[in-house]
C-alpha cells in the first residue's frame, strides 16, 4: 500500500468528526433518527470543508443496519464496501467529466433498478456545477420524484452555477469556512496521533494560511513532514510556505523610514532570491504593515506582531503616524490587486519600494486643525464633510416644506460658512468664495458649473452681481448662461445666503478682441514646428 | 541525473527527495513560479527517480533503460499531457490525439525529441490554447489500469494554467481523480501562472515554488555556452532569472542596445520623427509576433529601471545597460525634476494597453507625450485597465 496523504487518511468517518459543520451534521442526524430522509440533497461550500466527506458518510448511515448513536458503525459489510469504493448501490459520479445528457440518461435508467443489498440506492455527484443545461434538465423529473429507495446527493463548491429548478428540487445546505481554532484543534489531533513533535505557533501558521479549507491545512502539514524529518518548528514552517520573517520586514520599514534607498533594494534582493514568490512577499509585507497601523491605533494586536517591531514602533510613536502607515498600506495594496496583470513585477515592485521611501512624512489632523483655528477665518474653507452636508441639503431645499424640518443643521451652517453671519455682501465677499459656490453649483448643474469656470467677478451693487465671461466664444456662453440664469441665482441665494441677480457681461474687448486672438493663433500654427514639417513631408499649404 | 546542465533548485530537489525516501511523497504536486526556471525539466527528473533501477544513489542514473526512456518520452509510467489546439468538431469519446493534424504530430515528436536534451526548452504547438478535456478523460481510462511497469507513474500536466482556459471544463474533470488517484500514481502540475488555476485544484496539490534563477547562475550557463562574459552579464541581468528569456536574448545584445537607443531618443528629444520610428519599430515587432514586442518593452523598462536606480541611489552596481552610463549621466544632469518611477509605469501601462489591442499610435504618443511631463516634473493622470 503506498502511502496516502494525511487528508485521505483522516477522512471523517462519523458525522462527529467532521468539523466545524455542526448545523449540516446535526440535521442529517436528526433526519435518520425520525426517519425522514429526504430524496435529493445539495451540499455546497468552499474547498476542503468537507462535502464529499460529509456525502459519503450519509450513503453509509441510511444503509447500515447497526447505526451507533445514527453513526455508521464502520465494521458491516456495507459500510466497509462503500468506504472502499466498491458497493454497487452507492455510486459516485465525477459530475466534470460526465457531464452530457447521455450520462444523465444512462443515470435515469440505472436508477429504475432497486438496490442489490442496502436499503438505498445512492447517487453521489461530486462537482455538480459543472453538467451541461441540457443534463441538468433532464435529470429534474428524476430528481423530483425518484423511486422510493433512491437518494441523490449533489455536491459543489458553485451552488450558483446550479440551475434554481435543481435547487428547488432539494434540501440544501451551505457548508462553512472552518474557523482558525477548529483548523488548529484537529491538527494537534493528527500531529498527536501520528507521533510528531510541533511548535504550538506553526500550527496558528499554518491555520492562517489555509482561509478556511481543511484540506489545505493538510496539504500544507504533510509537505512540512515531508520535508523535515525532524522536529516542527517555525523556520521550516515559514521555508516550506514560502512566508518572510517578520523582522525581515520591520529592517525593511527602518530602512523606508530613514530613506535609505540603496539599502531597501539590496534587501529585496536577498529576500527575493531566498526562494520567496513576489506575490507571497506582498501578501507579508501588507498583512505587516496592517498589523502596525492597528498597534499604532491603539488596537490590541500584540499576538500578530513580535515584540522588536512593538518596541520599534513605540520609539518612533512621536514622527510615525497611523496616517503614515495607511499611506503605505494604501498603495502596497492596489500594487498587490494589480500584480498579476503586470509584465515586470519585480520592477514593480522595485518602484513602489523606492515610492515610499521618498514620501513626506505626513502631517497629523489635530495638529493641522490647531494650525488652522490660529488662522483667520476667511481663510478656512469648508471641511469636506460639512460640503457634503450642505449638497444634501441644497437638494432638500427645492421643496420648501421640509426647510423647517432641518433646523439644527442652520447652526452647523453658519458656524461652517463664513459668509452666513455677515449680512451685508460685498464683491470681495463674493470674489473669494467663488470657487466654493461653483463646486456647489456642480452639484446642481455641471452645464452651468463649467460655463462659468473662467469667470470673473466684477462687481456687486444693489444685490445685481456681474461677471465677466472671457471672450473666447462668449456670445454662445453669455446665451446659454442666461437661459438657465435662475438656477444659478437659486444656488447664490442658498450659498450666500441673500437673493442675488446676475448679469453677464463679455469680456471688454468683445468680439474684436476674439478674432485678434484667432490670429495670433493662427501665426503661431504657421510657425509651429510640427505643422512645417507636415508642410514639408506633404508639399501642402495652409489654407486657414 | 537526466540533465547534466540542468541548474538544481538545490532546497526543492531535497526535499523532495527526502519525501519520496521517506514515503511521503504528495500524490499531487504543482510546481509553480516564474517561467524558465527549469520547472518541468525538475519534474522529468523526479519522475526518473521514482522508475531509476540504479538503487546506489538517490538522484537519477541517467544510464539504466527506464532513465533512457523517461528521457525520450518512451516510459510507459510517464504520461505528458499537453495543451493542444481547440477543435470543436472532435467526439466526446475520441482520444485527445485526434485533435492533432500529422503537422502538429511530427512538430511534437521533434519538440520532445529536444525536450529531452535540453533542460529550458518549451513544447509549444501551433495555436495550442487549451488542454482538451479529452486529455483529460484518456488519462482517467489509463490510469485505472494497471501500469505497464513498476515503479511510480507520473501524470506530467505542463502549462496547467490551460486547464482553466478558456473556461475550467478540464480543470473540473481532473479534481476528482487528483484528490484520489489509483495507487502510486503521482500528478504533477507544472505552471508559471498558477493565480489563474481554480481554487479546488490548488487545495489538492502541495505547492512547490521555483524561485527565479540567480542571475550568475544563469551568467555562468551562458559563458558555458560560448557567450561573452560582458554580453551574458547584461542578458543574465535582463532576462531576471528566465532561462526561456535569456535564452532569447542571446547574440541580441547589439539589437538590445539599438532598441535602449530607439526609446530614449524618442523620450528625450521632441523631434517628430524619432517619434515615428518609434512608432514604426513596436508596429512591426507587434505584427512579427507579441514576444518580440515584450522583448521592446523590457529593454526600455530596463533602461528607466536604470536612471530610476542612478537618480535614487548613484549607484552603478545595479545598471544593466552599462555602455550607456555616459549616457543616462548627461540625462541625469538634464531632467533633474524628472519622476523616473513614473517613467516605468507609464510604459508598464502603454505595453498592457497594446496587448489588449488598444490603438497602437494612439498608446504610444500618449506615452511619450506623457512622459514628456513626467520628465519636468509635473503630475500625469494615469489610466490603466487593472485598476
Amino acid at each position: 500500500m503506498s502511502y496516502q496523504v494525511l487528508s485521505r487518511k483522516f477522512r471523517p468517518q462519523r458525522f462527529e468528526d467532521v468539523i466545524g459543520q455542526i448545523h449540516v451534521s446535526r440535521t442529517l442526524k436528526n433526519a435518520i433518527k425520525l426517519d425522514r430522509v429526504a430524496h435529493g440533497y445539495i451540499f455546497s461550500g468552499p474547498r476542503g470543508v468537507g462535502k464529499t466527506t460529509t456525502a459519503r458518510i450519509l450513503s453509509k448511515a441510511i444503509n447500515c443496519n447497526e447505526l451507533q448513536d445514527y453513526n455508521p458503525c464502520g465494521g458491516c459489510a456495507s459500510c466497509k464496501s462503500i468506504t472502499e469504493g466498491r458497493n454497487i448501490d452507492v455510486l459516485e459520479i465525477d459530475g466534470a467529466s460526465n457531464r452530457g445528457i447521455d450520462d444523465i440518461r444512462d443515470l435515469r435508467e440505472n436508477a429504475k433498478y432497486p438496490p442489490t443489498s442496502g436499503k438505498y440506492r445512492v447517487y453521489i455527484i461530486d462537482e455538480v456545477h459543472m453538467l451541461t443545461k441540457e443534463a441538468f434538465n433532464a435529470l429534474l423529473k428524476t430528481l423530483e420524484e425518484p423511486p422510493p429507495f433512491v437518494v441523490f446527493i449533489l455536491a459543489t463548491t458553485d451552488p450558483h452555477k446550479v440551475p434554481l429548478t435543481i435547487l428547488s428540487r432539494t434540501q440544501k445546505f451551505d457548508f462553512k469556512r472552518i474557523s482558525m481554532a477548529d483548523i488548529i484543534g484537529q491538527l494537534e489531533l493528527i500531529l498527536k496521533s501520528e507521533n510528531f513533535d510541533y511548535d504550538e505557533d506553526c500550527l496558528k501558521l499554518i491555520a492562517l494560511k489555509a482561509d478556511g479549507g481543511l484540506r489545505d491545512a493538510l496539504s500544507m502539514l504533510d509537505q512540512i513532514i515531508a520535508f523535515t524529518e525532524s522536529r516542527i518548528d517555525m523556520e521550516t514552517v515559514m521555508s516550506v510556505l514560502g512566508m518572510v520573517q517578520q523582522s525581515i520586514f520591520l529592517e525593511l520599514l527602518d530602512y523606508l523610514f530613514i530613506n535609505e534607498k540603496g539599502n531597501v533594494l539590496r534587501l529585496l534582493e536577498t529576500t527575493l532570491s531566498s526562494g520567496i514568490a513576489i506575490s507571497d512577499f506582498m501578501n507579508g509585507f501588507n498583512e505587516f504593515i496592517r498589523n502596525c497601523m492597528v498597534f499604532a491605533a491603539g488596537g490590541d494586536n500584540t499576538i500578530r506582531i513580535d515584540e522588536s517591531t512593538q518596541h520599534w514602533l513605540d520609539e518612533r510613536n512621536e514622527r510615525i503616524g497611523v496616517v503614515d502607515l495607511m499611506r503605505i498600506l494604501d498603495m502596497s495594496l492596489k500594487f498587490e490587486t494589480g500584480l498579476k496583470y503586470l509584465q515586470h513585477p519585480r520592477i514593480g515592485l522595485e518602484t513602489l519600494l523606492l515610492k515610499i521611501a521618498s514620501m513626506d512624512p505626513s502631517v497629523e489632523i489635530s495638529n493641522l486643525l490647531q494650525q488652522l483655528s490660529q488662522s483667520s477665518l476667511t481663510e478656512l474653507s469648508p471641511v469636506k464633510p460639512v460640503k457634503k452636508f450642505l449638497e444634501t441639503k441644497l437638494n432638500v431645499d427645492v421643496t420648501p416644506k421640509t426647510e423647517t424640518v432641518s433646523e439644527p443643521s442652520v447652526s452647523l451652517k453658519e458656524v461652517s460658512n463664513p459668509v452666513a453671519n455677515t449680512s451685508d455682501l460685498s464683491v470681495e465677499i463674493i470674489q473669494s468664495n467663488w470657487n466654493q459656490f461653483l463646486e456647489q453649483l456642480e452639484s446642481v448643474s455641471v452645464k452651468l458649473s463649467h460655463l462659468l469656470e473662467d469667470s470673473q467677478v466684477l462687481s456687486f451693487e444693489k444685490n445685481i452681481v456681474k461677471i465677466q465671461i472671457p471672450a473666447r466664444t462668449n456670445g454662445f456662453k453669455i446665451k446659454s448662461l442666461e437661459k438657465d440664469s435662475r438656477t444659478v441665482e437659486r444656488v447664490l441665494k442658498t450659498h450666500f445666503k441673500q437673493a442675488i441677480k446676475v448679469k453677464y457681461l463679455a469680456d471688454g474687448s468683445g468680439e474684436n478682441g476674439g478674432q485678434l486672438e484667432k490670429k495670433t493663433k493662427i501665426k503661431g500654427v504657421e510657425e509651429h514646428p510640427l505643422s512645417l514639417y507636415l508642410i514639408e513631408k506633404f508639399e501642402g499649404e495652409l489654407i486657414r | 541525473m537526466i540533465y547534466s546542465d540542468l541548474i538544481l533548485n538545490e532546497r526543492n530537489w531535497d526535499n523532495l527527495l527526502t519525501a519520496f525516501r521517506t514515503g511521503r511523497l504528495h500524490h499531487a504536486l504543482l510546481f509553480h513560479g516564474p517561467s524558465g526556471t527549469g520547472k518541468s525539466a525538475h519534474a522529468i527528473e523526479l519522475a526518473a527517480t521514482l522508475n531509476c533501477k540504479d538503487s546506489t544513489s538517490s538522484n537519477p542514473c541517467g544510464l539504466c533503460p527506464s532513465c533512457k526512456k523517461v528521457r525520450s518520452f518512451q516510459h510507459g509510467n510517464v504520461r505528458l499531457v499537453l495543451p493542444f489546439p481547440r477543435k470543436t468538431n472532435l467526439d466526446k469519446n475520441s482520444p485527445s490525439i485526434k485533435a492533432l493534424t500529422d503537422a502538429d504530430l511530427t512538430s511534437l515528436q521533434e519538440q520532445m525529441k529536444t525536450m529531452g536534451m535540453k533542460p529550458y526548452f518549451k513544447i509549444a504547438l501551433n495555436n495550442a490554447n487549451t488542454i482538451l478535456i479529452n486529455s483529460i478523460r484518456d488519462l482517467k481510462n489509463e490510469l485505472y489500469l494497471s501500469p505497464p511497469d513498476a515503479g511510480g507513474r507520473i501524470v506530467l500536466i505542463l502549462d496547467a494554467e490551460y486547464l482553466c482556459i478558456p473556461n475550467a471544463t478540464s480543470a473540473n474533470a481532473l479534481l476528482k481523480i487528483l484528490e484520489e488517484p489509483p495507487e502510486k500514481t503521482y500528478f504533477i502540475l507544472v505552471t508559471s501562472r498558477s493565480d489563474l488555476m481554480l481554487e479546488t485544484i490548488l487545495s489538492r496539490c502541495q505547492k512547490i515554488y521555483f524561485p527565479a534563477l540567480p542571475e550568475d547562475a544563469i551568467e555562468s550557463f551562458l559563458v558555458d555556452e560560448g557567450e561573452s562574459p560582458l554580453d551574458a552579464h547584461l542578458i543574465a541581468r535582463l532576462s531576471e532569472g528566465n532561462m526561456h528569456l535569456a535564452r532569447n536574448f542571446q547574440g541580441m545584445v547589439p539589437q538590445l542596445y539599438e532598441n535602449v537607443k530607439t526609446i530614449l531618443n524618442a523620450v528625450f528629444t521632441k523631434q517628430p520623427d524619432l517619434w515615428i520610428k518609434f512608432h514604426k519599430e513596436v508596429s512591426r515587432l507587434k505584427q512579427s509576433g507579441r514576444i518580440e514586442m515584450d522583448y521592446f518593452f523590457r529593454t526600455g523598462i530596463f533602461a528607466f529601471r536604470d536612471l530610476l536606480f542612478l537618480a535614487e541611489t548613484g549607484n552603478t552596481e545595479n545598471v544593466v545597460f552599462v555602455d550607456n552610463l555616459q549616457k543616462y549621466q548627461s540625462v541625469l544632469e538634464k531632467f533633474p525634476q524628472s519622476n523616473w518611477a513614473e517613467c516605468i509605469q507609464l510604459m508598464e501601462d502603454a505595453l498592457s494597453f497594446i496587448r489588449a489591442n488598444g490603438y497602437l499610435p494612439l498608446v504610444i504618443n500618449a506615452m511619450l507625450m506623457d512622459m514628456g511631463k513626467v520628465l519636468k516634473g509635473d503630475e500625469v493622470k494615469r489610466f490603466s485597465l487593472q485598476y
